[in-house]
């Protein structure tokens, strides 16, 4: 089949709150290609999460729903399928990891008995099931993948727990892994170990990445494109190599501007940007960015911008970079 | 940055630490677990001090040591002059103060930003009636750079940066002359942070402050750092001015940490092969012989795993806890840093 692997079309969600539904996430749009490395940048409150979750349709909900979009695997839409479809998908060819993997954990069953459980769920089953368990924990670097299989969860470190959760998402050779902030609890040197880890798979299996984060360090080591997300909303999105050198949207260039950086031997001053973000009940009118935008116009106090081809990219942002002050 | 060598040109010192050590009860009996074994410095006044780790070094432990808030079970800590033990509380925390990672959990959520501030104005005796406390919490805002208005707020209507500011505002109404600061920007949103980073360098200038810096962000710290600690397992590892420190580091961790470090580079990301430190952090109730590093060190030798290494001066002002270091500066080899990175390098790829 041509085409794309993954694409999500004017996908919209909101939260009901006593007081009418607030939306959460606006029109996203975006497509992934069989292979690809996707990095998916935004703050707490930003709908990347929530965004990837309803591609899973694991969406708490309510209290949130969908309601708009299209997430097109295959020719099939996910959010309009059967139950039972839906499982041939979930966990099979789309899989999910998360920063706590102990909230995914089941604390009282051992990590070889949770993984096998995942594999007879999609009908590998008996020894065949057993070996591609020792084989997934061996995969990932668990130290000795039979005595590891005995452990329940709490006797491992928060990365060895990462790397359990990565087996199990593996298990069944998935085609697409979403990775959800799976290093922000982790040391440095450990998120290093996983991106080696998930760098090496992605080598080794050709499975599509999808990689959330709110680290832009993260991301300019791991992923060949960006999107940007800020305020519920889709603002940028390029190969990660031109956002970073040329970003069309403020918030980005904004972003970049204030990180501190880990090596040379200069130290810049921070660029400081002013307020924070804002909350999605309470979204300015027009772009969400325009009141600590140093490049707002009067247009972007009154009218939100759509997704606008900009460089090889594409950019919600009514400013060219070439105007910006 | 610059670090004289004249005695008399020395500034004061703010503080000092001397060999401090901090023993916890292990769970279940055992011998005890021990936090922080044996950290020694000096913090020069008006100066930052970084100290950079990851979790379970015993950082956040030493900051609570600087404070007070927990004693040493050995070790002596010298503040402006005075022994800690002979200060009393309110004395000390003329001298020292803390600005916690978490704003929202160090506040009461029923008590006002001004009533915040206001108590500790009572509790450290340093207002006499209820204008000269309005005016004192006014100021107190105007230094962090907040709006008098703020004051009738409560936490939950305050974004993370303000109540990060109002945190700073409170530890400084003793008028501390040391702010030990712990993770102060990590629980914060990527881009609200700057702008907490901007105001606390300010306000040491203004203030004639001096800061010991807490982190795991191994860039923040270099951004606001003078000298740079570099703490494994309840030890400095390494210490010295922050550019020798981070741009030509001389301790394999050290190397190694700065190098998990992703940054915000891709051209730069794509250049470089990342050396993928093995294992993790030992326990600190058995911490391994030796160097205590060296289970996880891609360069260690014999003499590792039987001796301590002594924290030396291999280069000027600059000190580092490692056998292989020290003989291969010592013997003159050119750039040990970028050669140790190699080898650490070439021997954890396989």
């Amino acid at each position: 089949m041509s085409g794309p692997l993954l694409a999500v079309r004017g996908l919209s969600l909101a939260i009901e709150n006593g007081r009418g539904p607030v939306t959460l996430v606006r029109d996203l749009s975006f497509e992934l290609e069989a292979g690809e490395k996707l990095g998916v940048v935004g703050e707490s409150g930003s709908g990347k999460t929530l965004s990837m979750l309803s591609i899973m349709r694991l969406l708490p909900s309510p209290p949130v729903r969908v309601i708009r979009g299209e997430v097109w695997w295959e020719g099939r839409d996910l959010l309009r399928l059967g139950e039972r479809e839906l499982r041939a998908v979930r966990g099979r060819e789309i899989t999910m990891i998360y920063q706590d993997p102990l909230h995914s954990l089941n604390p009282v069953m051992r990590i070889g008995e949770q993984i096998t459980e995942a594999l007879t769920a999609h009908e590998v089953r008996g020894t065949e099931a057993r070996l591609r368990m020792l084989e997934v924990l061996h995969e990932v670097g668990m130290p000795d993948p039979e005595r590891s299989a005995r452990g329940y969860p709490h006797e491992f470190s928060g990365g060895m727990r990462q790397r359990v959760m990565i087996a199990m998402a593996l298990a069944l050779s998935p085609r697409l892994l979403i990775a959800d902030e799976p290093t922000t609890a982790l040391d440095v040197t450990i998120q290093q170990q996983i991106l080696d880890l998930v760098g090496r798979i992605h080598a080794r299996t050709g499975m599509a990445v999808i990689w959330v984060t709110h680290d832009l360090g993260v991301v300019a080591r791991l992923v060949d494109r960006l999107l940007v997300m800020y305020a519920g909303g889709l603002v940028e999105s390029g190969t990660t190599a031109a956002v970073f050198q040329a970003p069309h949207h403020p918030y980005t260039s904004d972003l970049l501007g204030s990180l501190p950086r880990p090596t040379g031997e200069q130290r810049a001053a921070l660029r400081q940007i002013p307020g924070s973000p804002p909350q999605p009940a309470d979204l300015p009118t027009g772009c969400p960015y325009h009141p600590r935008c140093a490049q707002a116009q009067a247009r972007c106090r009154l009218e939100r911008p759509p997704l606008l081809p900009r460089g090889l990219g594409a950019a919600a942002c009514w400013v060219p970079r070439e105007q910006w002050k | 940055m610059e670090v004289s060598t004249l005695p008399s040109d020395r500034r004061l010192v703010a503080l000092r630490a001397v060999a401090l050590v901090k023993d916890y009860p292990a769970r279940g009996g055992g011998p005890p677990v021990r936090a922080v074994a044996g950290v020694s410095f000096e913090l020069e006044s008006g100066r930052t001090l970084g100290i950079v780790g990851e979790s379970g070094c015993g950082k956040s432990t030493l900051g609570r040591l600087l404070v007070g808030l927990e004693l040493p079970s050995a070790g002596a800590l010298e503040i402006g002059g005075t022994l800690r033990s002979r200060l009393g509380g309110r004395e000390l925390a003329r001298r020292v103060q803390l600005v916690f990672q978490d704003p929202y959990s160090s506040l009461n959520p029923r008590r006002t930003v001004g009533g915040a501030i206001g108590e500790a104005l009572r509790v450290h005796g340093l207002a006499r009636g209820r204008g000269e406390e309005r005016r004192r919490v006014r100021e107190l805002l105007e230094t962090v750079a907040l709006p008098a208005g703020a004051a009738a707020r409560y936490p939950n209507e305050l974004s993370g940066g303000q109540a990060q500011r109002v945190g700073i505002a409170r530890a400084l109404v003793p008028e501390p002359r040391i702010l030990v600061l712990d993770e102060p920007t990590s629980a914060l949103d990527v881009s609200v942070r700057a702008e907490i980073i901007n105001l606390l360098v300010g306000l040491r200038e203004r203030l004639g402050l001096s800061y010991v810096f807490i982190s795991h962000d191994l860039a923040m710290v270099r951004h606001v750092s003078d000298r740079v600690a570099v703490m494994y397992l309840g030890r400095f590892v390494e210490l010295g001015p922050w550019l020798p420190v981070l741009s030509a580091p001389l301790h394999p961790y050290t190397i190694l940490l700065r190098a998990a470090v992703p940054e915000p580079d891709p051209p730069l990301e794509s250049a470089r092969r990342v050396p993928v430190v093995r294992g993790e952090v030992p326990s600190a109730a058995r911490p391994p012989s030796g160097c205590v590093f060296h289970t996880r060190c891609p360069l260690a030798e014999e003499v590792c795993l039987s001796t301590v290494p002594d924290l030396a001066e291999l280069r000027p002002a600059h000190l580092a806890a490692c056998h292989v270091a020290a003989r291969r500066v010592r013997g003159g080899e050119p750039r040990v840093s970028q050669a140790l990175e190699a080898d650490a390098v070439a021997a954890l790829a396989d």
